[in-house]
């Protein structure tokens, strides 16, 4: 059978310097076409393992491996095969337009223009926003900068896409928007891992959910086997019975 | 985000279509020759430009409305031309002589200045920022010790940035207001209590921003800017230098 590893991590730890925070410990796998949910409260070690994922920190022991190899030692393939969305997307947009933005990326990988305009292209009109090419993003809508962020990290194909709270200081039409588009991309058999405290919004998609809390995490599981222990780790229980649509 | 004089607009135009390198080539070796011509070419140039401006469908008055402000510091430069050169006294102002000689220098200068400022609007407004950093790109290549990429990556960061820190700096106006802190007459306190905040919001954006670009893979090898002729550079190329000709001359 073939290995449908993408990323493994390997007694994953790292502190912050001059504090007690951060993850510790951490051993898990994601492989292709998985759509994990990581759920737990603020300061619970999500944002630091999704920096670790790209490369963004550096572990103070243990090992992020992608596709096998140690990201720390192959940070731009490990930013390649992972692409991180922000929380706030505003940080997240240098182009002066959309069309530069979602440039960026595959500028940065020195491709061909030719290849560079196919894949802007492409990304622009998978998410939506290709009528939108030529305007300058601070005059988008919250959801439409989202979409735009995500489109910046489409552009760069990656295998997995790693989504820091999406839906966070997002509007109902905003956040209908972004969720259209990650149900079209998990429809198409794209790998994601999304944090999120909200998680009622994604979880009808999510073939796995891992709860972290102190930086460790505590549960890993499908779904619907671990509903009943989110209040026990600060994270709401989505609302009616089950896991259901959120529209 | 308002739109202003200096703000790009598209418009189709001759001017638009052309290539940023010969409009940067245009906008450098005009501004040097406008700095040694006299009135009477200056004055033409102003009506030619007036002519491009309109052309590009903004309106005058307005415009020179929006450059109220820039008035004000010509007529400071002016004051002080006439206050300072020596030469044959016009009227005396408070034991100050103003001189003919003065006045004429004066104005001829304040009228150089105002010329550059209307080149620097035809070009701004006809030209899309991203181009504008492409443009330095490729004329900071040659120029050995500067990182041509780095600078065209700061540029585009500061046609990014600048407005989301000036809308920052707003916000948190508004926030000591709401507080009534417009009641406070010290302009140092008032200051730094908004400097302080936003040099702070200002540097966690800027650490977040790092993350985002070395998350995309940022680095100084990227590709290449690209660039769009639309064929008439070498014509206007040549209409400039004869331009700059007739300014430099007379």
């Amino acid at each position: 059978m073939p290995d449908t590893r993408i990323i493994e991590t390997k007694d994953l730890t790292c502190i912050y310097d001059g504090s007690r925070s951060g993850v510790f410990n951490i051993n898990l796998c994601v492989s292709k076409g998985e759509f994990i949910i990581v759920a737990g409260k603020n300061g619970s070690g999500k944002t630091t393992l999704f920096r670790l994922f790209n490369a963004l920190l550096t572990p103070s022991s243990g090992k992020v491996l992608i596709h096998g190899k140690n990201s720390v030692k192959h940070p731009v393939f490990a930013r390649r095969t992972t692409g991180m969305v922000f929380q706030d997307a505003d940080m997240q947009i240098v182009g002066e337009t959309v069309y530069d933005d979602t440039a960026f990326g595959p500028e940065n990988l020195k491709l061909p223009r030719k290849e560079i305009h196919h894949r802007v292209d492409r990304a622009l009109k998978k998410i939506g926003l290709f009528h939108l090419k030529d305007r300058n993003p601070s005059t988008l809508s919250g959801g439409e900068k989202r979409r735009l962020a995500l489109a910046g990290v489409l552009s760069m194909t990656p295998e997995v896409i790693v989504f820091d709270e999406p839906f966070a200081n997002l509007d109902y039409p905003g956040s209908l928007e972004l969720l259209s588009c990650i149900r079209d991309l998990h429809a198409s058999g794209q790998t994601m891992i999304i944090a999120i405290h909200d998680i009622e919004k994604v979880i009808s998609f999510a073939t796995r959910m891992i709860i972290m809390d102190n930086g460790k995490i505590v549960h890993d599981n499908i779904p619907g086997a671990l509903l009943d222990k989110l209040t026990c780790y600060g994270i709401r229980q989505p609302a009616g019975k089950g896991i259901v649509p959120w529209v | 985000m308002g739109v202003n004089a200096f703000t790009y607009t598209p418009s189709g135009s001759y001017v638009e279509k052309a290539d940023v390198r010969c409009k940067l080539f245009a906008l450098s070796l005009l501004s040097i020759s406008t700095l040694k011509a006299g009135f009477f070419p200056l004055i033409m140039m102003i009506g030619l430009l007036f002519l491009i401006i309109r052309g590009e469908g903004k309106r005058s008055g307005r415009l020179l409305m929006e450059l109220k402000y820039f008035f004000i510091l010509l007529f400071f430069v002016l004051g002080a031309r006439a206050l300072t050169t020596p030469g044959d006294p016009l009227f005396v102002l408070f034991n100050l002589e103003v001189s003919i000689q003065g006045l004429k220098h004066g104005g001829l200068i304040c009228t150089r200045f105002f010329t550059i400022m209307l080149m620097g609007i035809v070009f701004a407004s006809t030209t899309k920022p991203s181009l504008v950093k492409s443009g330095v790109e490729w004329f900071l290549k040659p120029v050995p010790f500067i990182p041509e990429k780095q600078a065209a990556v700061m540029i585009m960061l500061f046609l990014r940035f600048m407005p989301l820190i000036l809308e920052q700096a707003k916000i948190i106006k508004d926030a000591h207001k709401a507080r009534c802190a417009d009641l406070e007459k010290n302009p140092v306190k008032k200051a730094v209590r908004l400097a302080v905040p936003l040099l702070k919001k200002t540097f966690l954006s800027a650490d977040q921003l790092a993350a985002a670009m070395a998350s995309r893979s940022y680095s100084q090898q990227r590709t290449d800017p690209e660039f769009y002729p639309s064929g008439n550079e070498g014509l206007i190329c040549v209409a400039v230098i004869f331009l700059s000709a007739l300014l430099f001359l007379f």
